[in-house]
């Protein structure tokens, strides 16, 4: 860490610059950026003090720019949420882009370039690119990226290589695609990008892919899935083989533990059914090959309306095989050309690249949002290299390795905080708007290439990206912020011509025990891990918060006598165990990105396992996500993971708490009973009567709900030390349970029960009851005796047992920034106060005043978990009209309460989880 | 032995013997070392708890064990366990009285100095266990600007109530118990400081034959209405529970069910009082085998109550054969918490059953190890009223095992500190025993050896 104790480096003036412009940050906090920034609805009263104004803008993940809004007060983003018109957002949102708005104002963030000497303003940093770069032809200039997908950026990089023509631009993303594209340049003979229209598959077939998982499709594949599912006619049905339980897996209809090798085989046999020419006979275990029986059974009757997909883990053979097959059964899938035009491999131009580091050719390097000092594998010394680079700068927003590494840091601005453009996993362009000034300082990646090129011309951020879109004219230009997304710009599909059939070898599992290498479903690629709410998100298959266990199947468990939270070594790491049901044999995962060794507090906060576990360091000297062959030695040491949910399986009569149907049956109808409880509160006539209706079977467990409550609703982030003690605050769980008829995700928030058990039980009456049947918390008049917890059946309120909304998890920085994200709608709940779902009530009152203001009909109001929702799984809205979305969802067949035998008749309700078993199932 | 006789030695048939044994050790005469050693211990022991709720006030509940599921935990326990204690003072007193047994004399003052300390103590929990402690008062109707007024529904209103009254009856009952003796120490020689203020708190009292009389119809009086108020406290402690929907709490047999165990660990801390203050302060001719034999029958009975109403709640949970009773019942016997389980139904089910033998209720060792039995078996009762229900409620996600901390084990040992400090306070101060009533046995006894 630099240290503000070695002034000497800062000269006098710098010194006092910067304590003024310190001061004049925190004076000014949040203020409107340089050029006027357009709000995606008008709204004349918009400006007026504690108004939410929303702005389209841009959120990024892998480089991939997925279409947001951002609701922002007086001045202040205080969330963010999806743009109906982004096809990578379709108006919902993932728990990237949830969890980005805390970035914005995270007290770990860089505040200042820092160089070899300690902290140093910017103009030193300018002049040390100057001085090596001026007049020379880029020779020995490296900038290194992840993926970049920006028009303007890649128009600037290209600007500055015009004149420097020795300078090169390597770009390399952690979770890499490298195999899908040399996939699909074996099958078609060139790279292309499969797109799969989900929407229109009545037969998924997945080989160790996880479309349904973290990534940058995740919302659109999602919510094509479930479109397809919820489609009267034909059921869907998907089918999974993968080595350990993904979110896809767990939502499938047949899913099956497979060796990753042994992928490979399962789609050979698929293969041979469509006429490869070759004999089906591979090396399966019998299970597996009753199971991919089943899968060739169901495809040949899905001509057209099946798909295969494979996932970045396997080979690139696998990927082209699976692109004969999809051709074969004329698939609907879409192939477009990249939208990322570096067509180079991101494993090996980053190793060219560690490599030329280390024999001294690179004489300045520039990091752009990048951390391949994570992720580089292990035997390429990259840090090591890197320390031969004379100039090395790392624009990154956090203190990670790379920027620990490099001899100058500098602060990158957050998106909401830069001008710029991204396009979408399907090309689709959108423009990024920011919406404050630069709170720590930072430059946007824009403005760091102008440093790295400070002969070019230098127009604003703004004007690049407005020249970069043509919008000469200001009506166009307007037009284009409110969008946010650019029209047409999707990628058009192109015809791939006849894929060759190329055939793999088929392969045997070994008998060691390899390790799987997925990128985290809450972390990413270790990008969230400097992100409290995301570190303290469930992992969707084992509840773990702030960190990650190894997973191992209870066979191998057993054979190597080990338990959960039993640390075993392997490869030079150590990790503690977590037994998963449904992992395959000889097979152990361990999920990307947790264990960082920089990064700021939460990072590498204690509790997060610490570096031991750190899965990059298993990964080959040729990337891929695979380790090489490991033994698990048991060492009789524990280790502490904290987890918000133990139990997963429910036996004999608590399967009935997540009742699955097979397709077409409706749920039994509940035996009626006496209860003490009263018939429910009166509803006063033309008064809406608020209820959800939450559809199991559409639910991922992707967690976007989750942390777009917690954003929403101000709900503070506890630690693992807290968790750990059985504490949560999170008002919204998604449980997770497996029985004999299946399993899925069942979101639970606030019942909202008509008879609250929580409300005659306080003594101070905290609790009361609504006439729109909300089930409210008085925060002020709550004494915390917590008898409302004690008597509530479904376990949903949320006790302030410290002062968590004070709780400083960031170390010895200041939490204050993080305040300023607060929707200021929502009271910051004391210690000692008990706390729940409101059903986003501050949203329900704003619709109300909007529609007393206007005289105009009450608009339903959207709840944050809601519009989060991937898959709209979440309904909400007036029971009392029998036309709205969640009245005629309660007369749906699969319409069930949960725990209605004890008479509380919740608000809150559900749609039975389907699962289309088909034949056959007793063989797999 | 005549029948008044078995409660007092022949020694102690002069009444002016009967007023040295008692009032002799009080202030006047030299409190001794073995006494400071005990103040000593007991107020390091209170500190030991007055620090640990010092530091529950300052940082919050968090400091505890309690967690999202078991939001209850050691405070509540110790809160049903303390007003346990509290319950068995004022049910000697009062229901001894009516029945009319001779026994009672010698037990009843420090049973009822118990029953004020212990239900003080446990008054203190549920203020101590709110997450708001600074606002405990919002649940007594006070007049305010807002109008706001506690819920009538909420159980927790109800014990609010009950502890308050029954602690400011209790109050009464010891103080109306205690008139006589104070006038008789006013009376004595000894300090003067001493003698003004029992005299003050004497209120006058001569001794005249009216005023025997109103005493006594009084005292009868209070009696008849302590004995529904010592049912109803520990009635809606159980009511707490019951009035709610948790598996294994909605059970009517709670509230009988509370009041029998509550007597029960009265007892056994009557039991563990009556042989310390007899050794301690020399009264054995008036504190008589008879007696503990006495408190163990009470205690074998209370036992074997406790035994049917366990057995009656695992019958109720086996044949209504619901899911969720089921389930909690397998968990009492197999879960995490199983050695606790069968821990209670040792101390307060089994150990008893030894005092079927007349011997063994006159062993001063076995009494120590049954009541201590009994009063380790009733906290296990309480704590695992609560951890069993609400670790494993309906919400299988929502399980969540109970781990108590350290400042939890701190303010349970520092009440105990604070009752036995308080205790030894008490006896320096006030006749343990009531002179005027070991008289009274006295002349019963005396006419009945003649």
């Amino acid at each position: 860490m630099p240290s503000l104790s070695e002034p000497d480096f800062v000269a006098r003036r710098e010194v006092l610059r910067l304590i003024a412009a310190g001061a004049a940050a925190s004076l000014a906090g949040c203020s409107k950026p340089d050029q006027p920034i357009v709000p995606a609805v008008e709204d004349k009263d918009g400006d007026r003090a504690g108004r939410i104004r929303r702005y389209a803008t841009t959120t990024m993940l892998a480089g991939y720019g997925r279409g947001a809004t951002a609701l922002v007060v007086d001045g202040r983003p205080i969330k963010l949420e999806g743009s109906a018109m982004h096809p990578a957002s379709l108006g919902a949102t993932d728990l990237f882009t949830e969890t980005a708005i805390l970035d914005l104002y995270d007290p770990q963030r860089l505040r200042a370039p820092a160089g070899p000497a300690g902290i140093a303003g910017w103009p030193m940093l300018e002049r040390a690119l100057i001085s090596r770069l001026a007049g020379s032809n880029g020779e020995g200039t490296v900038l290194l990226t992840g993926r970049v997908t920006s028009p303007s950026l890649l128009a600037r990089i290209a600007e500055a290589r015009a004149r420097m023509p020795g300078l090169r631009h390597i770009r390399s993303e952690a979770i890499d695609d490298d195999a899908e594209r040399e996939g699909a340049r074996l099958a078609f003979g060139r790279p292309l990008t499969m797109r799969s229209r989900l929407a229109e598959a009545d037969v998924l077939v997945l080989l160790d892919a996880d479309p349904l998982g973290p990534g940058p499709d995740q919302v659109a594949f999602a919510r094509a899935w479930a479109d397809r599912r919820r489609a009267s006619g034909k059921p869907q049905r998907t089918y999974v083989l993968e080595p350990s339980p993904t979110q896809s897996g767990i939502c499938a209809d047949r899913r099956i533990a497979l060796h990753p090798a042994l992928v490979v085989n399962a789609l050979l046999a698929v293969a041979a059914s469509l006429g490869t020419g070759t004999s089906g006979a591979v090396d399966l275990p019998p299970d597996a090959a009753a199971f991919v029986a089943s899968v060739i059974r169901d495809l040949r009757g899905a001509q057209g309306r099946a798909v295969v997909m494979v996932g970045r883990g396997q080979p690139p053979e696998v990927h082209a095989l699976a692109a004969w097959v999809n051709q074969r059964l004329h698939a609907p899938i879409d192939w477009i050309d990249p939208v990322d035009p570096d067509l180079s491999s991101h494993v090996e131009s980053l190793a060219s690249l560690a490599h030329d580091m280390a024999d001294g050719r690179v004489s300045t390097l520039m990091v752009l949002d990048a951390n391949p000092v994570l992720h580089a594998p292990p035997s390429w010394h990259f840090a090591e290299a890197l320390g031969r680079v004379p100039l090395s700068i790392s624009f990154s927003a956090f203190p990670d390795e790379t920027a620990m590494a490099t001899r100058w840091r500098a602060p990158l601005a957050h998106s909401l905080e830069s001008w710029g453009d991204a396009c979408g996993p399907d090309g689709t362009a959108s423009l990024i708007q920011p919406m404050v000034k630069p709170l720590f300082g930072g430059r946007s990646a824009l403005a760091a290439l102008a440093m790295l090129d400070p002969a070019g011309p230098r127009p604003n951020d703004h004007d690049r990206v407005r020249r970069q879109w043509n919008a000469t004219d200001d009506g166009h230009w307007r037009d284009l912020l409110v969008a946010g997304v650019v029209d047409g710009t999707a990628a058009t599909p192109v015809s791939p011509g006849d894929a060759r059939l190329v055939m793999p070898a088929p392969s045997r599992a070994s008998a060691a025990m390899i390790v799987t290498l997925p990128p985290s479903p809450t972390l990413w690629d270790g990008r969230g891990a400097t992100n409290a709410w995301a570190q303290e998100c469930p992992d969707p298959v084992t509840r773990q918060v702030w960190g990650a266990a190894l997973r191992i199947s209870p066979g191998d468990a057993r054979r190597l006598g080990v338990g959960d939270e039993d640390i075993v070594v392997f490869a030079g790491l150590s990790a503690p165990v977590k037994i998963v049901e449904g992992q395959a044999e000889g097979v152990a995962t361990l999920p990307l990105g947790h264990a960082r060794t920089a990064g700021g507090p939460i990072a590498t906060a204690p509790g997060t396992l610490g570096p031991g576990t750190d899965a990059y360091r298993l990964r080959g000297s040729r990337g891929g996500w695979l380790s090489g062959e490991v033994t698990l030695v048991p060492t009789g040491a524990k280790a502490h993971t904290p987890r918000n949910q133990k139990d997963f399986a429910l036996d004999g009569e608590a399967a009935s708490l997540y009742p699955v149907l097979a397709p077409g049956e409706a749920m039994p109808k509940p035996p009626s009973r006496a209860t003490l409880l009263g018939a429910g509160p009166e509803r006063p006539p033309d008064t809406p009567q608020w209820a959800m209706v939450i559809d199991t079977s559409a639910c991922i467990g992707c967690n976007a709900c989750v942390v777009a409550c917690q954003a929403e609703n101000n709900i503070p982030a506890i630690g693992p030390e807290q968790i750990g003690k059985g504490r949560d605050m999170h008002w919204l769980r998604v449980d997770r349970y497996e029985h004999e008829h299946g399993g899925g995700y069942q979101p639970v928030p606030c019942m909202q029960c008509e008879t609250a058990p929580c409300e005659p039980v306080c003594p101070v009456e905290a609790p009361v009851h609504s006439a729109e049947g909300l089930n409210l918390q008085v925060y002020n008049r709550c004494i915390g005796t917590r008898t409302c917890q004690a008597n509530c059946p479904y376990k949903v309120r949320r006790f302030n047992f410290l002062d968590y909304a004070g709780a400083d998890l960031w170390g010895d920085l200041d939490p204050a920034p993080v305040t300023a994200q607060r929707n200021p709608e929502v009271t910051v709940r004391a210690r000692g106060v008990m706390e729940k779902c409101t059903y986003c009530v501050q949203r329900i009152e704003t619709a109300k005043h909007g529609a007393d203001a206007t005289g105009e009909a009450l608009v339903t109001p959207v709840t944050a978990c809601q519009a989060a929702c991937p898959t709209q799984a979440i309904h909400f809205g007036n029971l009392a009209d029998p036309a709205s979305d969640v009245a005629q969802l309660r007369r749906d067949p699969r319409h069930y309460a949960l725990l209605e035998e004890l008479g509380t008749r919740p608000r809150t309700t559900y749609l039975a989880k389907v699962r289309d078993a088909g034949e056959g199932e007793g063989e797999a | 032995m005549s029948d008044a006789a078995r409660w007092l030695l022949p020694s102690m048939f002069d009444h002016k013997a009967i007023t040295d044994a008692i009032a002799g050790p009080l202030v006047e005469g030299k409190a001794g070392k073995r006494w400071w050693i005990a103040v000593l211990i007991s107020l390091a022991v209170t500190g030991i708890g007055v620090i640990a709720t010092g530091i529950s006030f300052a940082y919050g509940p968090g400091m505890w064990g309690n967690n999202s599921a078991v939001v209850w935990g050691f405070p509540i326990a110790n809160y049903v366990w303390w007003i346990g204690i509290g319950n068995a003072g004022t049910l000697i007193s009062a229901l001894l009285l009516l029945t009319r047994q001779k026994w009672r004399n010698a037990i009843n003052r420090f049973a009822e100095a118990m029953t004020i300390l212990a239900v003080s103590i446990a008054g203190l929990f549920p203020i101590i266990h709110l997450g708001r402690p600074m606002y405990f008062y919002w649940m007594a109707p006070y007049p305010n600007t807002m109008g706001l007024w506690p819920q009538w529904r909420s159980a927790l209103v109800w014990d609010f109530w009950a502890i308050l009254s029954y602690l400011l009856f209790s109050l009464i009952f010891f103080y109306l118990g205690l008139i006589p003796d104070l006038a008789t120490l006013r009376d004595r020689e000894g300090p003067s400081h001493w003698r003004r203020i029992w005299g003050a708190f004497a209120l006058g009292w001569q001794g005249t034959p009216a005023q025997w009389r109103s005493h006594q119809r009084l005292q009868r009086v209070m009696a008849v209405i302590a004995t529904p108020l010592v049912c109803s406290v520990h009635s809606i402690v159980g009511l707490d529970f019951a009035a709610s929907l948790m598996p294994g709490w909605t059970e009517s047999v709670f509230p009988p069910y509370f009041v029998v165990g509550a007597y029960f660990s009265g007892f056994a801390m009557v039991v563990l009082l009556a042989l310390v203050i007899r050794s301690a302060l020399g009264l054995e001719a008036m504190i008589r085998p008879a007696h503990l034999d006495a408190c163990a029958k009470m205690l074998l009975a209370a036992g074997s109550v406790m035994l049917l109403s366990y057995g009656s709640e695992w019958m109720s949970a086996l044949w209504t054969g619901e899911a969720a009773d089921l389930r909690f019942l397998r968990f009492s016997f197999t879960g995490t918490y199983s050695g606790l389980t069968y821990g209670m139904i040792l101390g307060n089910c089994l150990l008893p059953q030894l005092f079927w033998s007349p011997a063994l209720r006159r062993s001063v060792p076995v009494l120590v190890i049954v009541s201590a039995g009994v009063l380790f078996g009733m906290y296990f009762e309480r704590i695992l009223i609560i951890c069993n229900t609400l670790s494993i409620g309906y919400e299988p996600a929502a399980w969540t095992l109970y781990v108590p901390t350290l400042v939890d084990f701190a303010i349970l040992l520092g009440t105990g500190g604070l009752f036995v400090f308080a205790f030894l306070l008490l006896s320096r101060v006030i006749p343990l025993v009531p002179m005027y009533e070991i008289r009274e046995l006295a002349e019963v006894a005396k006419g009945e050896v003649r």
